[in-house]
C-alpha cells in the first residue's frame, strides 16, 4: 500500500547534506500536508451522500455511532463540531487503547474523506470546508482510488494459488491451521516462528519444514514436570525469576500455561518439534503448493517445490 | 509492569494467608441449591433460576436494609455488568476490560486482583464488557474481550492458563458472557452474530485449558442443517452464543441459546431457516453433540437473538409433571419447550409493543411475520435493542412465577444489501430508535405464570430496565434502573418496598449470599453498554447519566 507511505520519511531518507535537509524538509512538509488534503470536495452533496451510505454500513452499525451519528455505544457525532483533519486522522488511524478501530487498509483515503464530509454535514455547518479550498485540493491530489493488490490469476491450472494458500493458512475452522501458532504480517499466534519473511527461503526448504518439522527445530521444545506429577510439553514463551510461561501444544489451539518455579520438578529438553507431523497426510499436494505459493507470494509450480 | 507484578505477588501473599476455602467441585456446583450461603455459578444454580432461599431479609423487615460496604473497581469505562460469585465468604467479580477482583464478602476488603493486559486487537463491536466468571477446581475462569479464555488461581489471582479461542481480529468476535463449568470442562460462548463469522460453542478441559469439543452453530457442508443456508452464506452467517447456558445433570444436557444470523437485516443471500441460529440447542455435556434443537426464529431478519438464559423448570402441564425450559428472546417473546426433546409447549410476549410477528401457532411456528422491506424505513417493535435485553429474569419456587423485565421501544429499520468481509460488521441495515405506538417508551418488570404468561403484576419504569432480577426466599425481587436506583419489590404484589441510589445506573446482575449467618444483597452499579449509548436517541438527558463501576452490598442494620 504505497499510498500510505509517510511522505516525510520518504523525502527525508534521500537528504544527505544539511542544506539538502532544509530543502527536503520543506518538501516533506508540503508532501505531508498534501497527503492530508481532501481528495474530494467535502461540500459536494454527491460526496456527502456517498459518505452517508458508507457511514450507515460502517460507522453506525454494531450499535456504534448510531443512525446519522445520533449516538450508540460510541460517541454522538451529530450536532458536534469537528476539525476535518482530526476526523480524517481518527478514522484512518483509530484511537489507541480505545475501541475506535483504524480503517486504514479497509477504506481508501477517498472513502474516508467521504465519511468526513458526511460527519461534518451532521454538525449543521461544514466546518472543514472553510479551512481550505477543497475543490482545488481535489484537483491537486493524486487519484485516491487505492491500488488493489494485483490478483494474479494462475495461468497454469497446475500452478499454486497464493490466495487459496492464504485461506488455508488462516482457516480458523481447522484447529490445526497455521495461524494458530504462526504469525504472518502481524496476524496469528506467537507459538512458532513468525513466517512473514519465510518466503526468502528456498521453496523446497519450506516444504521440508512443513513435512518434517524435526529437521530444523525453530522453537525450543521442553517438557515441564510439576511437583504434582503433571507433564506439560510445549514451547517456552517467557521465563521470569519465579515462573515459566510455556505453550502447551499437546492439543490445539495451544494453551499458554503459567507455572511457578516452586511447583516445577524438572524441565526436560525435547528433540521433537511441537508442530504436528502429519501435514503431509492431512494436506493434499495442491494445498501444500498453494500454501508455499502464499508464503512465497508467487504462483509456484510443482517442479519448484518437489 | 513491574509494579503490577509486585502488586499481584503481594495480593497473592495476602490471599494465601486466608483460611483455605473448600474447592468448588462439580458435585458442589450440581448441588448448589444446597448451599444457600453461596452463589457458586452464574445463575446461582444450573437451572438459571437466580433464586436464593435466604430469607433473613424479607418483605417485613426490608426497611432496615442498609449499606454494608462498597467496592470501587476504579475504571468506569464500559460500566459494570457482572454477576458476582460468592464461595465460602469470598466474592469474585469481573469488570469491563477484564479485571478480576477477589473480595472479602463480609467487608469488601480486596484479597487479590488480576488485570488482563489490554490487547492490541479487540472485537470493537462487542467490547469491553464482561458479564461474569465461573468457579471450579480451585480456579476462576473468564472469557476475554479479545476472545481468549483464562484460568486464574482462586486463592492468588495468578494466571494458570490462557487459550486463544480464535483470533479476535479475524473473527470480529470475543467473549462477554460467563463461562459454565460442567463436570471437568469449561464451556464458553462467543459474540460475533453481527459480524461476518461462523459461530460456535467450545469446551475446554478445566484443569489444563486443552480444547475438548466445539459445536458449530452453523453446520458445515455435508452436515444436516447446512442446506438451510443459501450458497456459501453459512461461512459468514453469524450465529453467536454470547450468553451462558444451563445444565441438567440428570439428562447430562447443556442448554445454550444462539444468536441471530448475519447479515442481520437483509436475508436474501442466506434464504432458508438458517439453522441453528435463534435456537436453543441441547448438547451432550461430554461430547458437544447435538441432542435436539428448537429454533424460535427461522430466517431472522430483525436481529432478535434467542441467546438469553434458559430457565429449567419442573412443572405440571396438562396434568403431568414435565421437564420444561423457558427462554425469552430479544424480540420480547417467550418460548417454553419440553427440555427432554425440544417439543413446543407455549409462547407468550413480555411486552405490549410487538409487531414483528402476530404470535405463534400450536407447534410454535411464528405467525404473521412482519419482515422489513429492503431500502425502505420499516416501523418495527420492539427495537433491535430488544423487547428485553440480556439481563436475566428470575424464577421463585415460592410464588411459582417468573419475573422478567420488558422494554417498550420501537425502531425505524432500513435494510440494505451488504457483502460479507470476514470479521467485519455485517448487519446490512441501519436503525433509528422510535417511541412505541402504545404508551410511553420505557420499561417494566412483571410477574408471569411461566407457562401461560399470565401477568400477575407489573411495575413500570420511566427508563428501560436493563439489569437482571434477583428473587429471594424473603419474597423479594431486586433490580435496578438506569438512573442508579437499586430497588426491591414485593414478589407477591409488585409493590415497591425499598430503594437505594447507588449513584450510577444498573446493567449487571444482583445476587444474595450470607457470611457467618448474616445475609447480604450485592449489586453491581455502573452505567454503560450499547443500549445505554442508544438511549439518548429517545431520551436526550440519558447522555448525561453518570458512569460508574462499583459493587454495593447491603445487609440488615445490626
Amino acid at each position: 500500500m504505497k499510498r500510505w507511505a509517510n511522505p516525510t520519511k520518504v523525502a527525508s531518507g534521500k537528504c544527505k547534506s544539511r542544506c539538502w535537509k532544509l530543502v527536503c524538509g520543506a518538501l516533506a512538509n508540503c508532501l505531508a500536508l498534501w497527503a492530508q488534503m481532501p481528495s474530494v470536495n467535502l461540500d459536494d452533496p454527491a460526496v456527502i451522500n456517498q459518505g452517508r451510505e458508507l457511514f450507515a454500513a460502517t460507522c453506525s452499525v454494531g450499535y456504534c455511532h448510531g443512525k446519522d451519528g445520533r449516538a450508540g455505544r460510541g460517541p454522538r457525532l451529530a450536532g458536534r463540531k469537528f476539525e476535518r483533519d482530526y476526523l480524517f486522522r481518527t478514522i484512518t488511524n483509530g484511537i489507541n487503547k480505545s475501541l475506535m478501530p483504524a480503517f486504514k487498509g479497509q477504506l481508501s483515503p477517498e472513502q474516508i474523506w467521504e465519511a468526513v464530509a458526511y460527519i461534518l454535514s451532521l454538525s449543521g455547518d461544514a466546518l472543514g470546508s472553510s479551512t481550505a479550498d477543497a475543490g482545488s485540493a481535489s484537483a491537486a491530489a493524486p487519484s485516491a482510488v487505492p491500488a488493489k493488490p494485483q490478483q494474479v490469476a494462475p495461468a497454469d491450472p497446475n500452478a499454486g494459488d497464493p490466495e487459496a494458500g492464504r485461506a488455508l493458512f488462516f482457516d480458523a475452522s481447522n484447529p490445526r491451521h497455521c495461524a494458530a501458532c504462526h504469525q504472518f504480517q502481524g496476524r496469528g499466534g506467537d507459538v512458532g516462528p513468525d513466517l512473514t519473511s519465510i518466503g526468502a527461503r528456498p521453496s523446497k526448504e519450506i516444504l521440508r519444514d512443513i513435512l518434517d518439522p524435526d529437521a530444523r527445530l525453530a522453537a525450543e521444545p521442553v517438557t515441564v514436570v510439576t511437583k504434582s506429577g503433571e507433564r506439560i510439553t510445549g514451547v517456552k514463551k517467557q521465563e521470569a525469576r519465579d515462573r515459566l510461561r510455556l505453550y502447551d501444544t499437546s492439543a490445539l489451539p495451544p494453551v499458554l500455561r503459567t507455572i511457578y518455579k516452586d511447583q516445577i520438578q524438572s524441565v526436560i529438553p525435547e528433540k521433537v518439534s511441537p508442530m504436528p507431523h502429519d501435514y503431509g497426510r492431512a494436506l493434499t499436494r495442491k494445498q501444500l503448493l498453494n500454501l508455499i505459493s502464499f508464503l512465497k507470494s508467487a504462483p509456484l509450480s510443482y517442479r519448484e517445490i518437489e | 509492569m513491574l509494579l503490577l507484578v509486585l502488586a499481584v505477588l503481594l495480593a497473592g501473599v495476602v490471599g494465601t494467608q486466608r483460611a483455605a476455602a473448600q474447592e468448588v467441585t462439580f458435585q458442589r456446583l450440581a448441588a448448589a441449591d444446597k448451599e444457600p450461603q453461596n452463589w457458586l455459578t452464574y445463575g446461582r444454580t444450573y437451572n438459571a433460576w437466580r433464586y436464593s432461599p435466604l430469607d433473613q431479609i424479607n418483605r417485613f423487615n426490608i426497611r432496615k436494609l442498609v449499606a454494608a460496604w462498597s467496592f470501587q473497581t476504579g475504571d468506569v469505562e464500559g460500566g459494570l455488568q457482572c454477576t458476582p460469585l460468592v464461595a465460602d465468604g469470598v466474592m469474585y467479580i469481573s469488570t469491563s476490560w477484564n479485571r478480576v477482583y477477589a473480595l472479602d464478602a463480609a467487608t469488601g476488603k480486596k484479597l487479590w486482583h488480576y488485570f488482563y493486559e489490554k490487547p492490541k486487537q479487540v472485537a470493537a463491536q462487542f467490547a469491553p464488557w464482561n458479564r461474569g466468571l465461573a468457579l471450579g477446581y480451585g480456579l476462576v475462569f473468564m472469557g476475554t474481550l479479545d476472545n481468549h479464555l483464562v484460568a486464574l488461581d482462586a486463592k492468588t489471582g495468578r494466571e494458570v492458563w490462557n487459550v486463544t479461542i480464535e483470533d479476535a481480529g479475524q473473527c470480529g468476535c470475543n467473549v462477554t458472557g460467563a463461562p459454565l463449568v460442567v463436570k471437568d470442562k469449561v464451556i464458553v460462548g462467543v459474540t460475533g452474530g453481527d459480524t461476518a463469522h461462523r459461530g460456535y460453542i467450545n469446551a475446554f478441559d478445566a484443569r489444563t485449558g486443552r480444547h475438548v469439543w466445539r459445536f458449530w452453530i452453523i453446520p458445515g457442508p455435508g452436515e444436516p442443517g447446512n442446506e438451510t443456508w443459501k450458497g456459501d452464506s453459512w461461512k459468514f452467517g453469524g450465529g453467536s452464543s454470547w450468553m451462558t447456558g444451563s445444565y441438567d445433570p440428570e439428562l447430562n444436557l447443556v442448554y445454550w441459546g444462539t444468536g441471530n444470523p448475519a447479515a442481520d437485516f437483509y436475508g436474501d443471500d442466506r434464504r432458508g431457516a438458517n439453522l441453528y441460529t435463534d435456537s436453543t440447542v441441547a448438547l451432550d455435556a461430554d461430547t458437544g453433540k447435538l441432542k435436539w434443537y428448537f429454533q424460535q426464529i427461522p430466517y431472522d431478519v430483525w436481529d432478535f437473538d434467542a441467546v438469553y438464559e434458559n430457565v429449567l423448570l419442573d412443572l405440571p402441564y396438562k396434568g403431568q409433571k414435565r421437564k420444561l425450559l423457558l427462554n425469552v428472546n430479544k424480540g420480547g417473546y417467550t418460548f417454553v419447550v419440553d427440555r427432554t426433546n425440544g417439543k413446543f409447549i407455549s409462547g407468550w410476549p413480555v411486552i405490549e409493543n410487538l409487531n414483528w410477528i402476530k404470535g405463534t401457532d400450536e407447534e410454535g411456528n411464528l405467525v404473521g411475520r412482519n419482515e422489513p422491506v429492503l431500502g425502505k424505513p420499516n416501523f418495527i417493535c420492539p427495537a433491535v435493542a430488544g423487547g428485553r435485553s440480556w439481563n436475566h429474569g428470575a424464577y421463585s419456587p415460592k410464588t411459582g412465577w417468573f419475573y422478567t423485565t420488558g422494554l417498550e421501544w420501537c425502531e425505524s429499520l432500513t435494510p440494505m444489501v451488504q457483502k460479507p468481509l470476514e470479521g467485519k460488521p455485517f448487519m446490512a441495515g441501519d436503525f433509528e430508535m422510535k417511541p412505541p405506538p402504545k404508551g410511553e417508551p420505557g420499561g417494566h418488570i412483571g410477574a408471569y405464570d411461566p407457562i401461560t404468561g399470565k401477568q400477575h403484576w407489573i411495575y413500570r419504569s420511566k427508563y428501560p430496565l436493563l439489569a437482571s432480577a434477583l428473587a429471594t426466599g424473603g419474597d423479594l425481587i431486586f433490580t435496578g434502573d438506569p438512573e442508579g436506583q437499586f430497588f426491591a419489590l414485593d414478589a407477591v404484589t409488585g409493590r415497591k418496598l425499598w430503594s437505594f441510589n447507588t449513584g450510577s445506573g444498573h446493567r449487571g446482575s444482583p445476587i444474595t449470599y450470607s457470611v457467618k449467618g448474616r445475609q447480604y444483597i450485592a449489586t453491581p452499579s455502573g452505567w454503560g453498554s450499547s443500549l445505554a449509548g442508544l438511549m439518548p436517541q429517545l431520551w436526550p438527558e440519558a447522555e448525561a447519566f453518570q458512569p460508574g463501576s462499583a459493587i454495593f452490598v447491603f445487609a440488615l442494620l445490626e
